[in-house]
């Protein structure tokens, strides 16, 4: 029987939490205190290192590895919290920043102390503004504090920290636009190498983390890397928060240690399939491959779904009855790529336009079955050929659909099912419509 | 760079073993092989962007192994492709560009371009020369599957030469890079995302490019578009003739498309040295005013009526010889007056000269830019630029560059890019010097502002403090600290200087500043004792206004020099400029030829020139245009341009370069120089000459420094003339000791900010209102409308709104301009274009002084201003 095992999550239901006092009664920032008098800013790194920390942000790059790229000389060095939280089906980030934002600053702050950052920059989604004012009163309440600032706790480490309000886009979430979109540009990925580490916002080295990994540094430094270790799998150690939505009883963000088993994870933790049979889930975010119900018995963890023909992604946990038409959801998520596609590199903008195209018409009926060679060419076209892995993750939802939900685009085309739509759909785009730029 | 200094790599591409510079790009790399990679964002002169993803290779990269105990190196393929275009070779790599994934790739690739792409290539100007047709004819799909609507956007004008046709752009974002990563002024951005992207022209924001051409010949498709050259011909119909831009004095090389006897359309012709490809819009759009419906098109003579009559070119210049020898018989030959412009070719100059010494015997003459009061005193500056003066690529390698009384990003644009190319590589330090704060400073490491009329005094601190450096005030140390830290200083001069009403002085204080630079300090502060061969390496270069100035130079002065000095003798050398309208209006000349410049209109002091022309009893101007000073002329001939001929033009790193003569013509214009040969065949002479070119290689017999030069020989390049080379023994000079001189403790303006009265600064502007600029329609459109500009402060002072229009009036008379409201202007100074659109700076200017004014309100005036000036 699977259960929750809350670490970041701990105390998230505590009246007042997101304050500094009751967050500091429930033990907030002994583990910054901790690390200022006891640790060394490389016994921290190596600590983290040690407890095999991956970062929660998607790519589930090991944390304490990267804060070690960071050269070793003096000077200004930037942490960046990426905020950003926008892929569809994910939301645990948000849930930190209203109810445990102390504990994601917290880490924040030790992060910064292990690479000796001197500017930390929280950068949140734009349309977060309950939680960028919230995270804003954290802030201040931190450097009142004298959590933040210069001589943190009477260390000689000083750190300052900024708040900074998205450019609402997705492409923002992803580390290298996320900089250049701090510095006031468009936001659109930029050529590694340099590595951010190296030389990152506005030239200088810069780790660029996600909230959930920062949230969960101060319980590492408190009960120790064995501790993380011993949680989770051998690959993937520790725990993760999961977004859970769709056709459930229980929707909400669960904190589970990883390598729960997924259909066990739905039955225990998220009360059971609603409204019928399971038919699929995306167990990572609409960026990865959707999971028919026959694939579903395998371990959540990073390579227990990679094996099951999926990935954990960002954990954005969607669950689908059986009753569920798979052409509409590939369109709501071909929609939002074809949306939120940067624009940068031809085969991400042109294909996953084209691919929202296809399966438009297909839904109203005028499909063909070449359409459904043209929606895999094109796919295929994008999947590690773009720029930035955006473009396979507008790829991989469309081959995984149409690999495992074929028979329902054939429905679409040989006029068995015909979609009849009550509106336009919200962000439908269709460039013949535009005219002259409103800018 | 050198070559050679450069590392080589071995790298495998397609099986087959290479030796290439390390650091390339794969694509780059591959090129230089004879393998192919198509591109279309990857361009050599901007940053690898990795956007179109057309590049994409196999990559393997080397790996040791054990192996059976043995350490082996083995080449494992990398999981995904890698973009060509931003992926650097290194020791060892393995390449394969023609495998089934590559290809794949691309023909996914183009299909994913094409889907959006318009049929229309039969009508549109890149047919012929368009990336995307070439690339996609090697490697498209015949049939387009696209069952969807194409992306359909009206174009867009990106400002006044540029349309944007956007169903054409395939976003490689060259242009917008181009705009942030070269030209700096972001005149193009990319606006939304997806496929909604494209691209957003900021000219209506007020974002002005003076390099907005240059996206017409480097965006790969037909999306941008040259508004003068629409529709107007077909890349296979075209003619190309080599040529120079005389936009400047940079010596920027174009390449002339004609076609039908006119030219179509300019385009760069990269010189590595000079231009690095990139033309300014003056460079490339001003060749539109040959076509204006004002060029005069036959040999004008003015009738008793006072009316101009077109007359055959025989009876012209039959008219022209009988009263030159008429004002010869009757004035005597020394009174005949002599003017030429600065952009004409060395031939022309030389051809000039002759007719004027030899077969007239007259000293009167002047070529080129007014400089006040150089003929007075020209020896030291024509010595310093024939030997210290030096190439742009010197130039932009040395340690430090000052660029004193210049703005280089308006004076010199494509030099100025050049400059800050190699500043971004790792190249000089800039200190910029000036009065106002200029565009051209934008990257400059020390700003340093003088007050426009303390510069003499600025140059005395300079000069002291190069020689004490431990004295110098402390807001100049920064400065002295860089110059004397540097083993090489190029020192450029401009406008700000060369046209001041005390330019000789500035320039004589500038060439002690260089002396000082050169004599090295010892360790008690004083000159250090002579160190054979250590002498700091300091240049000088003056930015003149006009494209062959250095020829004017030679010709009007160095070689005149000797003869002026035995004639003048009583009244000190040749005379100058000033003293020749002098001598007219006194009556001592009555017999003025005019080729190629308008002094009426733009001498400083217009009430001179003007009554001296109408006091001339014959004026023969030659020019493209009815120019001010040609209202005066009893003959006007028309005269094709230099860059409508043939010659040799020196550019201001004294680059000896060929204009090559296009297929072109103009009804009845004649080439300035067979007009001139014409005029001395009717005087009798005999010519022994009779093409540019055999004129060229007999005056270049005469001249040390180009009498190995052969016409036909010299390169598309041209050749870089060293002075230095001819000297005695070769070695520097012993630079000596320290000069000093008297200076002020602090610089003060003392701006008469009391009596209300304000010192103007004329400033050259790219975008300005000389004749060809006025008559060239786009280029007109793109100068827009007089204004000047002052400070916040004194706006607020003065209470004058900023799009007013004002009164400038000086003591010697009054205009009118818009008023803009600027920070980059000090306090107390009007900064205004020195060459107005429509209107007449030269009236209120006062010949041998700083210009000071009145800014008097006008009420019930519309914006735009006009002259208030007599006309
Ligand atoms: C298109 C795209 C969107 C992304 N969005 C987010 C995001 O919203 N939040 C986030 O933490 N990481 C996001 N990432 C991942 C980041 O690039 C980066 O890997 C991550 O912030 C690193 O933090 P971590 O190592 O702590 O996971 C995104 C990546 C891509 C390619
Ligand atoms: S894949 Fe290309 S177009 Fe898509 S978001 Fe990344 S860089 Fe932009
Ligand atoms: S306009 Fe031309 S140069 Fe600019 S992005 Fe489009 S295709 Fe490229
Ligand atoms: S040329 Fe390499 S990605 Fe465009």
């Amino acid at each position: 029987m699977a259960e929750e095992t809350k670490i970041v999550m701990l105390d998230m239901d505590v009246e007042g939490i997101s304050s500094l006092s009751v967050y500091e009664k429930h033990g907030g920032y002994a583990a910054l205190k901790k690390v200022l008098g006891e640790m060394t800013p490389d016994e921290v790194t190596a600590e983290v290192k040690k407890s095999g920390l991956r970062g929660k942000g998607g790519a589930g790059f090991p944390a304490g590895v990267k804060w070690g790229f960071i050269p070793k000389d003096k000077g200004e060095k930037y942490l960046c919290v990426n905020a950003d939280e926008s892929e569809p089906g994910t939301f645990k980030d948000q849930a930190i920043l209203e109810k445990m934002p102390h504990r994601m600053l917290e880490g924040a702050i030790i992060a910064g102390y292990a690479f000796g950052a001197t500017h930390i920059f929280i950068y949140i989604r734009g349309e977060f503004w309950k939680e960028i004012n919230i995270v804003q009163r954290v802030v201040d309440e931190a450097y009142e504090a004298g959590y933040l600032g210069k001589g943190i706790l009477g260390s000689d480490y000083s750190v300052e920290c900024t708040v900074h309000p998205g450019a609402g886009a997705y492409i923002c979430g992803e580390e290298t636009s996320l900089l250049e979109s701090l510095e006031g540009r468009r936001a659109e990925p930029k050529m590694k190498p340099p590595f951010p580490a190296i030389e990152g916002l506005y030239d200088k080295p810069t780790i660029i983390n996600n909230v959930e990994t920062l949230a969960t540094v101060p319980a590492i430094i408190e009960r120790g890397a064995d501790w993380h270790l011993s949680l989770g799998t051998e690959k993937s150690p520790g725990i993760k928060m999961f977004s859970v939505s769709g056709h459930v009883n229980k929707p909400g963000v669960y904190e589970i240690e990883l390598g729960v088993n997924q259909l066990d994870f739905i039955e225990t933790i998220c009360g059971g399939v609603k409204g019928g049979r399971l038919k699929a889930t995306i167990p990572g975010g609409s960026s990865v491959p959707v999971m028919p119900a026959a694939n579903c018995d395998c371990p959540l963890s990073f390579e227990g779904l990679q094996d099951a023909g999926s990935m954990l992604g960002s954990a954005g946990f969607m669950v689908f009855n059986e009753h569920t038409d798979m052409v509409k959801v590939i369109e709501v998520i071909s929609r939002f790529y074809a949306h939120e596609s940067c624009g940068k590199c031809t085969v991400c903008r042109e294909g996953t336009h084209w691919i929202n195209m296809i399966i438009n018409r297909i839904l109203r009926g005028e499909g063909a079955m070449d359409d459904l060679v043209t929606l895999q060419d094109a796919a295929d076209g994008m999947e590690m050929k773009s720029f930035c892995p955006l473009g396979d993750a507008a790829a991989w939802p469309v081959q995984s659909f149409l690999k495992h939900f074929r028979h329902e685009f054939i429905d679409y085309i040989e006029g068995r099912k015909k979609l009849v739509p009550k509106y336009e759909p919200v962000g439908a785009i269709g460039h013949h419509k535009l005219v002259k730029p409103a800018y | 760079m050198c070559e050679n200094e450069k590392k080589l790599v071995k790298v495998k591409i397609d099986g087959r073993d290479f030796t290439v510079p390390e650091g390339l790009y794969i694509s780059q790399a591959a090129e230089s092989v004879g393998v192919d990679i198509p591109v279309f964002c990857g361009f050599d002169k901007l940053k690898p962007w990795a956007g179109c993803r057309i590049c994409l290779v196999e990559v393997g990269l080397p790996r040791t192994i054990e192996k059976d105990g043995e350490r082996v190196t083995v080449v494992s393929k990398l999981p995904k492709l890698q973009a060509a275009c931003a992926t650097q070779v290194c020791e060892g790599m393995e390449i394969w560009t023609d495998t089934e994934l590559v290809d794949a790739n691309r023909k996914r690739v183009l299909e994913f371009l094409l889907i959006n792409h318009p049929l229309e290539c039969p009508e549109c100007d890149k047919g012929g020369e368009c990336l995307l047709q070439d690339i996609a004819y090697k490697y498209g799909l015949a049939e387009s599957r696209m069952k969807e609507p194409k992306r359909v956007l009206p174009d867009a004008d990106v400002n006044e030469f540029i349309r944007l046709n956007y169903k054409r752009c395939i976003h490689c974002k060259r242009c917008v890079r181009f705009h942030s990563e070269v030209a700096g002024d972001h005149l193009l951005e990319f606006a939304r995302r997806g496929s909604e992207t494209l691209v957003l022209p900021k000219a209506d924001d007020g974002v002005k490019s003076k390099f907005s051409g240059n996206e017409v010949e480097f965006c790969p498709v037909g999306a941008l578009s040259d508004k003068l050259y629409r529709f107007k011909a077909r890349e296979w119909d075209l003619g190309y003739t080599p040529s120079v831009s005389l936009a400047d004095a940079t010596g920027t090389n174009i390449m002339l498309h004609h076609r039908q006897g006119r030219i179509k359309r300019v385009w760069s012709r990269e010189n590595p040295e000079v231009d690095w490809g990139w033309l300014s819009d003056k460079d490339r759009f001003v060749y539109e005013a040959l076509y204006s419906p004002n060029r005069i098109k036959k040999p004008l003579i003015r009738q008793k009526d006072g009316k101009f009559k077109e007359v055959a070119w025989g009876e012209a210049i039959r008219y022209v010889v009988d009263n030159l020898k008429f004002y010869i018989g009757r004035d005597g030959k020394e009174s005949i007056t002599g003017i030429a412009g600065g952009n004409l070719t060395n031939e022309v100059f030389a051809v000039f000269r002759r007719l004027l010494t030899n077969h007239i015997g007259t000293g009167r003459y002047h070529f080129g830019q007014f400089i006040p009061g150089i003929s007075l005193n020209p020896g030291d500056f024509l010595t310093a630029i024939m030997f210290d003066s030096t190439s742009w690529e010197k130039v932009t390698h040395s340690d430090v560059i000052l660029a004193w009384g210049v703005d280089l990003l308006e004076e010199a644009p494509v030099l100025a890019l050049k400059i800050e190319r190699d500043m971004e590589n790792g190249g000089p330090m800039l200190i910029t010097a000036n009065s106002h704060r200029t565009s051209g400073e934008r990257f400059a490491n020390i700003k340093y502002h003088y007050p426009y009329r303390k510069q003499a005094d600025a140059l005395r601190i300079m000069i002291n403090g190069a020689a004490k450096p431990a004295d110098a005030p402390e807001e100049i140390k920064p400065m002295i600290e860089y110059l004397r830290g540097a083993d090489t200083v190029a020192v450029l001069i401009g406008n700000e200087m060369l046209s001041a009403p005390n330019a000789t002085e500035l320039i004589d204080l500038m060439l002690k500043l260089c002396h000082n630079l050169r004599v090295k300090l010892g360790e008690d502060g004083d000159a250090a004792e002579r160190d054979q061969g250590l002498t700091p390496d300091i240049t000088f270069n003056p930015i003149f206004r006009d494209g062959n100035a250095v020829g004017a130079l030679l010709f009007g002065h160095l070689m005149a020099v000797g003869v002026a000095h035995e004639k003048d003798e009583a009244e000190g050398a040749k005379p100058g400029l000033v003293r020749l309208f002098q001598d007219i209006l006194a009556g001592k000349s009555n017999f003025c030829y005019v080729i190629g410049s308008d002094y009426a209109r733009n001498f400083p002091d217009a009430k001179l020139t003007r009554n001296a022309f109408e006091k001339c009893e014959f004026v023969v101007v030659q020019d493209q245009f009815i120019t001010e000073t040609a209202k005066y002329a009893n003959v006007i001939l028309p005269a094709l341009t230099a860059q409508e001929d043939e010659g040799t033009v020196f550019s201001g790193e004294k680059r000896l370069q060929r204009l090559h003569k296009p297929d072109v013509s103009f009804p009845q214009a004649d080439s300035d120089f067979n007009i001139l040969r014409k005029v001395l065949v009717e005087m009798g002479a005999s010519l022994r000459t009779a093409s540019v070119g055999e004129y060229f290689n007999h005056f270049a017999q005469g001249l040390q420094v180009i009498s190995h030069i052969d016409y036909g020989a010299i390169p598309e390049d041209g050749i870089l003339l060293e002075f230095g080379e001819v000297m005695e023994d070769g070695q520097s000079p012993d630079p000596g000791s320290f000069i000093t001189v008297d200076a002020p403790s602090k610089l003060e303006e003392a701006a008469g900010k009391d009596d209300g009265l304000m010192v103007l600064i004329p400033k050259l502007y790219m975008f300005n209102g000389e004749n060809h600029s006025m008559n060239a329609e786009h280029f007109a459109q793109a100068v827009g409308k007089a204004f000047c500009e002052i400070s916040p402060t004194d706006a607020e002072r003065l209470g004058i709104k900023p799009g007013s229009v004002v009164e400038l009036a000086s003591r010697a008379g009054g205009i009118e301009v818009e008023v803009r409201v600027s920070a980059d202007v000090p306090p107390g100074h009007v900064l205004i274009s020195d060459s107005l659109p429509g209107i007449r700076l030269a009236d209120i200017l006062t010949l041998g002084e700083h210009t000071v004014v009145n800014l008097l309100p006008v009420t019930g005036s519309k914006a735009g201003g006009s002259s208030s000036g007599a006309d």
